[in-house]
C-alpha cells in the first residue's frame, strides 16, 4: 500500500466497488435459484470486496497528504505574512493615538497649564502601551 | 504659504494619488469573504470518515445480528479525519487572511482624537480653529488611506501570486477527500440495499413489519442522498474559488480595472449563490 498514490487508491477503490456491486446485484437477482449455502458465500464475498473498497477510499484521504506537504507549508507561511501585514497596519491606528497624545501635550506644554501637562503626559504613556 | 493654499496644495497632488489608488479591495474582499463562508461549510457537512466507519461497524453487527465486544478499529478514518481536516483549516486561514487584509476596517483610521486635540490646543502665536482641524483631519484620512491601501494593493498581488499554485493544490486535496467521502457513502448504500433486501425477504415478516422496513428504507437512503448532495454542493463551491483566485492571479497586477472587478463579483455572487444553495440543503436534512 505503500507504493500507490492517492489517486491510484481511489481508482482501486472505484474498481473494488464496481466488483462488490456486480456480487451483490447477481446475489440479489438470483435469490430464488440460490441454495443458502451460495448465498451465504456470495455474501460473504460480497463484503470482503465492499470492505477492501473502503480501505481504499480512506487510504486514497491518508495518502493526499503526501501530494500536498510542501503546498502545506507554503499556504501556512504565507497566512503568517498575512497576519503580519494585518497587524503592522493595525499599528497606524496606534501611530495616530501616539501623535495626537503629543499634540494634547504640546498644547499643555505651550499653556504652560501644569494640570493639563500631568495629564498630558499620562495621556502619551497610555497611548504608547 | 497660506494655510488655504497648503490645503489647495495638499488636494492638487493628493487628487491623482487617491485615483490610482482607487484599487479594488473591496472586490478582493467580497470574494474572499464568500470564500470563507462557503469553506465553513465544511462543518455543516454532518459526515466524516471516522463517521463512516461507525456506520459500518453498526451495520456489521445488523447483519451478523450480533453485538460486538469491542468497539470496531476506526484508527486509519480517524487519521483520514485529520489530513482532510489539516488541508481545510490551512484554506480557511489563507482566506481569512486575505479577508481582512482586504477589509474595510483598515481604511477607517480615526483622525477625530487629532482633530480635536488641535481645536483645543494653542501653538504660540498660531490659531487653528475648527474648520482647519475638520480639513486637517480630512486630508490626513485621505493620505493614510492612501498610503496604505497602496501597500495592502502590493502585498495582496504579491500574496495572490505566491498562494496561487498551493491554495489550487490544497482545494483540489480537500475536494479529492470529500470525493472519498462521498464514495464511502455510495458503499453505504449498496450495503444497505443489499441489507434491506436480505431483511425484507424474510419469510417470517407480517405485512406491518414490510411497511416499516419500506419506510426505514426510504428514510435512510434520502438521509444517505442528501448527504451526498451537501458533500457535492461543497466540492463545487471549492472549484468556484479555486477558479476565483486563478483570475485574481492572472489580473493581479490590474486590481484596478473594471473589467477584473466586474469579474471577481461575479465570481464572488457565484460563490454566494453556491452557498444559499447549501443552505437550502442543510435544511432539508
Amino acid at each position: 500500500m505503500a507504493d500507490l498514490n492517492s489517486t491510484q487508491a481511489s481508482q482501486l477503490g472505484d474498481n473494488f466497488f464496481a466488483m462488490a456491486k456486480l456480487v451483490g446485484n447477481y446475489r440479489m437477482a438470483n435469490r430464488a435459484s440460490l441454495t443458502n449455502e451460495q448465498n451465504d458465500k456470495l455474501k460473504e464475498v460480497y463484503t470482503k470486496l465492499s470492505d477492501y473498497a473502503d480501505q481504499l477510499f480512506t487510504t486514497s484521504a491518508i495518502l493526499v497528504m503526501n501530494d500536498v506537504q510542501n503546498s502545506l507549508d507554503k499556504i501556512n507561511q504565507l497566512t503568517a505574512q498575512i497576519k503580519t501585514t494585518y497587524t503592522n497596519l493595525q499599528k497606524v491606528q496606534k501611530a495616530i493615538n501616539i501623535a495626537t497624545a503629543g499634540v494634547k501635550l504640546g498644547a499643555a506644554i505651550f499653556s504652560k497649564d501644569l494640570l493639563a501637562i500631568k495629564t498630558a503626559v499620562k495621556g502619551l504613556g497610555d497611548s504608547m502601551k | 504659504m497660506k494655510y488655504g493654499t497648503v490645503l489647495k496644495f495638499a488636494i492638487f497632488i493628493l487628487l491623482p494619488a487617491i485615483f490610482s489608488g482607487c484599487i479594488s479591495l473591496k472586490e478582493v474582499g467580497d470574494y474572499s469573504a464568500s470564500s470563507v463562508k462557503s469553506i465553513k461549510n465544511f462543518d455543516e457537512l454532518g459526515y466524516s470518515f471516522t463517521r463512516s466507519c461507525k456506520d459500518r461497524c453498526l451495520l456489521e453487527q445488523q447483519e451478523k445480528n450480533q453485538i460486538y465486544k469491542e468497539l470496531c478499529d476506526c484508527q486509519a478514518n480517524t487519521i483520514a479525519d485529520s489530513v482532510t481536516g489539516i488541508i481545510y483549516n490551512a484554506v480557511k486561514g489563507y482566506f481569512s487572511g486575505l479577508a481582512i487584509l482586504s477589509g474595510s476596517d483598515l481604511t477607517n483610521y480615526s483622525f477625530d482624537p487629532l482633530k480635536k486635540a488641535l481645536v483645543e490646543g494653542k501653538f504660540g502665536d498660531i490659531h487653528i480653529n475648527s474648520g482647519h482641524a475638520d480639513s486637517y483631519a480630512s486630508i490626513a484620512t485621505i493620505l493614510t488611506r492612501t498610503i496604505t491601501d497602496g501597500y495592502r494593493k502590493n502585498k495582496l498581488a504579491n500574496f495572490i501570486g505566491e498562494a496561487n499554485a498551493p491554495i489550487k493544490l490544497l482545494l483540489e486535496a480537500l475536494g479529492a477527500n470529500l470525493v472519498s467521502l462521498s464514495n464511502k457513502l455510495d458503499l453505504r448504500k449498496d450495503r444497505l440495499i443489499n441489507y434491506y433486501f436480505d431483511l425484507f425477504n424474510n419469510k417470517g415478516l407480517s405485512v406491518v413489519d414490510k411497511m416499516k422496513i419500506i419506510v426505514e428504507y426510504n428514510m435512510v437512503m434520502s438521509n444517505i442522498d442528501t448527504k451526498k448532495k451537501l458533500i457535492a454542493a461543497y466540492g463545487n463551491s471549492l472549484k468556484l474559488i479555486a477558479t476565483g483566485h486563478q483570475a485574481l492571479f492572472d489580473k493581479r497586477n490590474e486590481l484596478n480595472i473594471a473589467a477584473i472587478k466586474e469579474q471577481i463579483s461575479q465570481y464572488s455572487d457565484n460563490i454566494k449563490t453556491l452557498n444559499a444553495e447549501f443552505n437550502k440543503l442543510t435544511k432539508m436534512d
